[in-house]
């Protein structure tokens, strides 16, 4: 493997970027307000399709 | 998607989970009616977040190329299969990003790196996934003290039927090793990786010290810097070529960001 995987997206150490999309009821989610203060995993995968 | 079954887990340590793709908002809500999904599964159709975070998988072709698949158009905006941990204050701790996937692999793989993250055993973790070798780096401990010596641990996870090249070797192969980029008063000792095992290629007069399965090695830091210092990125090289019995790759260079907290001081 030649390709840096760990730099891709965003670095350890730097804050997640905030992002606001909607979910699967169509309700817009902005995502450090939806954390509450909490610690978080954001998981990226491929599709629900395939 | 398996994620649901730590979704309890995740509730219980107070850690909030997000699952992001392009699909739409339509696939989505079709998909959690039908798997009883709670978390949010957020919609990036057009992949324009995916996009601005750098979690576009633009070397779809290559990839679907070594498994023998076409890239269907609708396919194109894919992110990269990935996991980030992020603390209270939003700040990512861990990481762990996929290239490489075989259909039916990459869904445990990447419910693997999500229970890896959520339980930690020991300091953060970086993580890279190549084809034949997944790489994972951590400190024995999340947090430094000055002149306090941490061990890094590097794992090396190869695939059934691969191997990796340590020393003694042959010139023009690449062996196993590992290095820290220097930090200002942070010191290295060399790693210690263990013995490989010697190998044979058939139709090659040399003679390989190879290594396989689960390889771990271990490198002494002293964090020999003042009180005060703060939290510190050491980035750490893993260098390694893995073979087959019938072909090898090219040699690897993966390049993995840690983060150490410097412990609160206390009297």
């Amino acid at each position: 493997m030649s390709d840096e995987l760990s730099q891709i997206g965003p670095a350890i150490g730097t804050r997640f970027p905030d992002l606001t999309l909607p979910d699967q009821t169509g309700a817009p989610v902005r995502l450090h307000d939806a954390r509450r203060g909490r610690g978080a995993l954001v998981v990226f995968y491929r599709s629900a399709r395939w | 998607m398996e994620l649901q079954g730590i979704a309890a887990d995740l509730a219980r340590a107070d850690i909030a989970l997000f699952a992001i793709s392009y699909d739409s908002v339509e696939t989505l809500a079709g998909f959690a009616a039908k798997h009883g999904i709670t978390y949010p599964l957020l919609a990036d159709e057009g992949s324009r977040v995916i996009r601005e975070l750098g979690m576009l998988d633009d070397d779809l072709d290559r990839h679907h190329a070594e498994f023998g698949r076409q890239v269907r158009d609708d396919q194109r905006g894919v992110a990269y299969p990935a996991v980030f941990l992020l603390d209270r204050d939003g700040i990512v701790t861990e990481k762990r990003v996929h290239s490489k996937y075989r259909i039916r692999d990459t869904g445990t793989g990447l419910l693997e790196s999500a229970l890896g993250i959520a339980a930690p055993r020991h300091g953060p973790e970086a993580g890279a996934e190549g084809e034949a070798v997944r790489v994972r780096a951590y400190f024995d401990a999340p947090a430094y003290r000055p002149y306090q010596q941490l061990l890094l641990a590097i794992e090396l996870t190869v695939k059934e039927g691969w191997h990796v090249y340590t020393t003694p070797i042959p010139v023009g192969y690449t062996a196993l090793g590992a290095e820290l980029a220097p930090i200002d008063g942070v010191d290295t000792g060399a790693p210690t990786w263990p013995a490989g095992r010697p190998h044979r290629v058939e139709g090659l007069d040399e003679e390989f010290s190879v290594l396989d399965g689960v390889i771990r090695g271990q490198m002494p830091v002293t964090f020999a810097v003042a009180a005060g210092t703060g939290d510190l990125q050491p980035e750490v090289t893993v260098h390694y070529q893995a073979c087959s019995d019938t072909a090898c790759l090219r040699p690897a260079t993966v390049r993995l960001n840690l983060l150490v907290r410097e412990a609160p001081f206390s009297d």
